[in-house]
């Protein structure tokens, strides 16, 4: 090989054919696990810094994203707010007294009812109406406490029956019809209805025969609920002393 | 930023910087053989230039977040390379630094005309090269580095001045000293 013209052109830094000598024996390379070593570690700084990575991207993404997140949110309460006011608003202000068969089918086939007053009543005992005779507790608008179903509800009058004011006036028990699954629990106060049905053509004197009877019986819820229908027939006709 | 097969260095740096690992693999495919060579030479030792090449990438690794554009990105990482050797040499060849001095050893002769003349035996190409290698191996340190990193990292001598921290006159020196020794090493060969 013939002297390099870099060399006798006066430029004494390069010299082509040791370089070309150079390249055929240099020819070492790292090992494959030094390779292996450095990459992964070049892959493993990038993934231990998730911030660090794709930065530009993420700070791009931060605002839009953030400001949908926020928008999804605000959206969601505002509907779940709205349904519930909505409940409010549609709920009736105030119930006439029912039957119990009644009730529970208004809760079962209406569950909006109002969410305050059934807080009120679930805290407190419902509050006695100005009406003569009282209706049962139960029939008296008691709102469903959570999670009671309608046979629940219905099963309050059976218990409400052991007090005086358990019976239900008939005139409003006798055009309303009990719902099956509330039937069965219901029985004592419809039986009731009937008796005062069977007696509403009848004499005062029968009237107050009967109620001595179911008194003599120990129905005494009968017989009381019988004898405040009878002072509302018949507001004039004495009373027996033992009745007074 | 974008990368592509044509990207400079300083671009698949960038790109590694702001998270593109594949930027860094095809830097590494790059220059993975330069560099190692070069710590090859230096050493003369294959354990420690391993040991010195880990290293060396590794601080590019753990420096990438502070990379800028200032250089070449060749120069940055000979300079990386440069600095992690001479404190190799301190921690354990102290005798070694010593050949940075700028002592130029014997005065480089013109080219001989007689290295124009057909050599009587022609040496096979592997023969060449191992000779061309272990001329190379005789070299004062400093001469040695500049020669590599001419033909390794295809430097200039002013980027060679850069990455080994010298001036302009110090690395062209240096160069022509070490062609010259190397050609008179080969002189049957020229």
């Amino acid at each position: 090989m013939a002297m390099s013209d870099e060399l006798r052109d006066g430029n004494p830094t390069v010299d082509p054919g040791l370089a070309r000598l150079y390249r055929e024996a240099a020819r070492e390379q790292p090992p494959a696990h030094l390779d292996a070593a450095i990459l992964a570690a070049a892959h493993r700084d990038i993934g231990a810094r998730p911030w660090a990575m794709g930065s530009a991207w993420l700070r791009s993404w931060r605002l839009p994203v953030s400001i949908a997140a926020v928008v999804v949110l605000s959206v969601s309460l505002v509907t779940l707010m709205f349904d519930e006011g909505g409940d409010r608003l549609t709920a009736p202000p105030h119930r006439t007294p029912d039957s119990p068969a009644k009730a529970g089918v208004d809760r079962e086939s209406a569950p909006q009812a109002a969410i305050p007053e059934r807080r009120e009543t679930e805290s407190k005992p419902a509050p006695l109406r100005d009406m003569a005779p009282q209706p049962p507790p139960a029939a008296m608008d008691l709102p469903a406490p959570a999670g009671k179903s309608a046979a629940d509800l219905a099963r309050a009058p059976a218990v409400g029956e052991e007090t005086p004011r358990a019976a239900a006036p008939a005139p409003l028990m006798r055009n309303r019809a009990a719902p099956e699954a509330a039937a069965s629990v219901v029985r004592p106060a419809a039986q009731k209805s009937a008796l005062i049905r069977e007696y509403e053509n009848r004499t005062p004197e029968k009237w107050l025969e009967k109620i001595a009877e179911l008194r003599r019986d120990g129905k005494t819820a009968e017989a009381d609920e019988m004898l405040a229908e009878f002072k509302k027939r018949f507001p004039e006709h004495p009373l027996p002393a033992a009745l007074r | 930023m974008a990368r592509s097969a044509d990207s400079s260095d300083e671009d698949l740096m960038l790109c590694y910087r702001d998270g593109d690992a594949g930027a860094f693999d095809e830097l590494y495919r790059r220059h993975k053989g330069g560099l190692y060579r070069y710590l090859l030479r230096q050493c003369r030792d294959t354990a420690a230039a391993e040991e010195l090449f880990q290293d060396i990438w590794t601080n590019l690794i753990r420096a990438r977040r502070s990379y800028t554009v200032t250089a070449k990105f060749t120069t940055y990482l000979y300079r990386l390379a440069h600095n992690r050797l001479i404190d190799h040499y301190r921690g354990h060849a102290r005798g070694v630094v010593l050949s940075f001095d700028d002592q130029e050893g014997p005065a480089l002769e013109e080219p001989s005309t007689s290295g124009q003349e057909q050599p009587e035996t022609r040496y096979e190409s592997k023969q060449l090269a191992a000779r061309l290698l272990a001329q190379l191996k005789a070299l004062p340190e400093a001469q040695r580095e500049a020669f590599v990193l001419q033909y390794e990292a295809g430097m200039t001598v002013e980027e060679i001045a850069i990455a080994t921290g010298v001036s302009r006159e110090t690395a062209k020196s240096r160069l022509r000293y070490a062609l010259g020794k190397l050609r008179l090493g080969m002189g049957e060969w020229r």
